[in-house]
């Protein structure tokens, strides 16, 4: 590469960098690159410093806090948030049995707080969607509306009501510009600050509620425990403090002056406590238990093509034959209820729900995970039938999908399961293949089945269960009088997704 | 070695090999934004593919395959989107030399060297443009500067801090 081409390369390298580059000039670019391994060279080390640079990785500990943290030094953290939250999926299986060790990079900041859940959010213009799992760091969040639960590095509980805007200021403080949260800081995790424009409120082991306006007003109810409440001066610093107690309320002005009591009202912000946001999370339960099973996962599956699941919901839950009984919520955490699994199988005349499952191994000896699971050994030979039942579900609707095993495209019956026709029953309470409501593995008709998961066929139903006593009872069985090759076969559950719908 | 021990692996060797990562992939698609979503699908399809991880096998190699796959469904995706892409023929040769993680590695050493050796005024203007995301009409209107002006100092301090990296990797014998 002559002198004149590497000036021109800097020329068109500073033009990108830019991104004030022509057509002309990047096509320019694309003929030196092409034409020059130095210039190659040159190029790749010219973005890979932009890339650092931008990270703010390199310059890091001279800046800290010199500026808002609207740069783009969060990039590097966002993606590791994003990490976390795919990690968290796969780490899922060891995690529910063997705790594992830090699985955080040594290089990687610990989070400030997390993204617990996320309810019927909106996001704002220029505000990334955040996922259930991400690691936060110094930063904004804004929600236009819906609700986003957050826990602080501390411990400290934060409900978030949108529109709001609130920035992460560390591990156990955040700065609210707008909006209503209810803080949830018992005495034994420290205190926890929430500052505003004009205060700043300290919990002292106690759950509040915060409502800071649009103007600038604020208003604090205590619901339990005790708070300080700090009025910040011209300077910013706090130059009085005043405690409330237990269903007592302040409000403080825009230009945060007067500080009057007023009436109490704790109740109007009971959806925002913790204890409700716990109590009203939907279970989300999926096995994946066929002999595909390292293909049927995320948004392959018909709960999340009918929109009963978000993409990121994509939990397999272990069962480790012991039918242990624990299950994810909605946003990735252990239900707090136990649930009874068993398992059920119809051997020469009689089906009973006291036999083991089958220890076959999968056909697939690669496919990870799930073929060491009890439901991993699925399927029954000779067409006779199998079953799962659960108990200790929470009162309410059910939506169940069951996915039988995959097919052959057959000349006759199109995309049908060609010597696996299977029906089902899925019920509430003690139902069987005779007195219950048969649902049959129609043919994949819709054209958006492929979405799915090729060659797949599942049933829809929907079940009220009256309480965590009911169980919830799926059989199945080969469906000779349908099946185009009535002999042999097998009875299989391949997959099961149980979603609770909300109320 | 058990799956939880090999999870532990890959979280490890991720982290070590995302920066050199997202290198390849800018180099390949030099737009950030996109450069983000292209590693953020990255890791989905590592994950997904995480039977086939070898612990034993250098990390970057296996993963900047993804990488490469991710660039080009993004380029089918966004072809009416992107402004400009490289010719095939080019991009071709940039894969074909892509770098290790050793270099990659020394160029970070080499770049946290050269910054070092930028006057305080130099090292002031690289902050203000790439750490606070400022675009360069605002840093030139907060340092009294028309934007042509703050171009031309800009492109010069990234000239000769590139000169200076390009000088100590040769000198540690990296072409």
């Amino acid at each position: 590469m002559n002198s004149e081409t590497r000036k021109k390369l800097w020329d068109l390298l500073a033009a990108l960098g830019e991104e004030r580059i022509s057509q002309v000039q990047f096509e320019e670019l694309d003929r030196i690159l092409c034409a020059h391994a130095e210039a190659r060279r040159l190029y790749r080390d010219y973005l890979a410093v932009d890339d650092r640079l931008a990270s703010g990785e390199m310059l890091f500990g001279e800046i800290e806090h010199a500026h808002e943290p609207a740069g783009p030094r969060f990039i590097a953290w966002r993606l590791w948030a994003a990490a976390a939250a795919l990690m968290l999926v796969g780490f899922f299986l060891s995690e529910m049995f063997h705790p594992a060790p830090g699985t955080r990079s040594p290089s990687a900041p610990p989070a400030m707080a997390t993204v617990k859940s996320i309810m019927q959010v909106t996001w704002p213009e220029g505000q990334s969607a955040l996922e259930p799992g991400a690691a936060l760091q110094d930063e904004w969040i804004r929600l236009a509306k819906g609700v986003l639960q957050l826990e602080f590095q501390t411990g400290a509980q934060v409900s978030l009501e949108g529109p709001a805007a609130l920035r992460v200021v560390n591990g156990g403080e955040c700065f609210v510009e707008q909006g209503q949260l209810v803080v949830l800081a018992p005495a034994e995790i420290g205190s926890f600050k929430v500052s505003t424009q004009s205060s700043e409120l300290i919990d002292l082991g106690t759950e509040f509620a915060v409502a800071v306006s649009s103007s600038g007003e604020m208003v604090v109810h205590v619901l339990d425990g005790e708070v300080e409440i700090g009025i910040k001066g011209a300077d910013a610093q706090v130059v009085s403090r005043e405690r409330l107690v237990e269903q007592q309320a302040a409000r403080l002005d825009p230009g945060g002056q007067d500080l009057t009591r007023t009436d109490y009202d704790g109740p109007a912000f009971e959806h925002l406590r913790a204890d409700t946001l716990w109590r009203e999370r939907p279970l989300r339960i999926q096995f994946d238990c066929g002999a595909q099973a390292g293909m049927y996962e995320g948004s392959n599956a018909p709960a999340h093509a009918a929109g009963d699941m978000r993409v990121h919901e994509r939990f397999w839950n272990p069962l480790n034959g012991d039918a242990s009984g624990r299950f994810v919520m909605s946003d990735g955490e252990i239900a707090p209820y136990g649930i009874e699994i068993d398992y059920g199988r119809r051997d020469r005349r009689d089906f009973s729900w006291a036999r083991e499952p089958d220890l076959m191994r999968g056909f697939a000896p690669t496919t990870r995970g799930v073929f060491d699971t009890a439901l991993g050994k699925d399927h029954l030979g000779g067409g006779g039938e199998v079953g799962l039942r659960f108990r200790g579900l929470p009162k309410g609707e059910y939506r169940v999908y069951l996915v039988a095993r995959g097919a052959l495209d057959h000349a006759k019956w199109g995309n049908y399961l060609v010597s696996k026709a299977y029906k089902s029953v899925v019920s509430a309470g003690d139902a069987d293949l005779d007195s219950g409501t048969l649902l049959y593995h129609d043919p994949l008709v819709d054209p958006a089945a492929k979405s799915w998961v090729e060659g797949q066929t599942h049933i829809a139903a929907q079940v009220h269960i009256s309480g965590p006593d009911e169980y919830l009872t799926i059989r199945t069985t080969k469906d000779r009088a349908r099946s185009p090759t009535p002999g042999g076969g097998n009875s299989v559950i391949s997959a099961v997704q149980i979603i609770q719908l909300n109320k | 070695m058990d799956d939880t021990e090999r999870q532990i692996q890959f979280t490890r060797q991720f982290s070590e090999s995302e920066r050199a990562m997202r290198a390849f992939a800018f180099s390949l698609v030099p737009h950030r934004q996109d450069v983000d979503d292209i590693i953020q699908d990255t890791l989905k399809e590592l994950w997904n593919n995480f039977d086939k991880f070898d612990p034993e096998r250098p990390f970057l190699p296996w993963a900047n395959r993804f990488v490469y796959h991710q660039v080009l469904m993004h380029r089918r995706s966004t072809a009416t989107r992107l402004k400009y892409t490289f010719s095939e023929e080019t991009i071709r040769r940039l894969v074909e030399e892509q770098p290790t993680l050793e270099r990659d590695r020394a160029l970070s050493d080499a770049l946290d060297q050269c910054l070092q050796k930028l006057s305080e005024d130099q090292r002031e203007l690289v902050r203000l443009r790439y750490f606070t995301g400022e675009s360069l009409k605002e840093v030139a209107a907060r340092m009294d500067q028309t934007p042509e002006a703050m171009y031309k100092q800009l492109q010069r301090i990234r000239e000769g801090l590139q000169r200076c990296i390009s000088k100590r990797l040769a000198q540690e014998g990296w072409a």
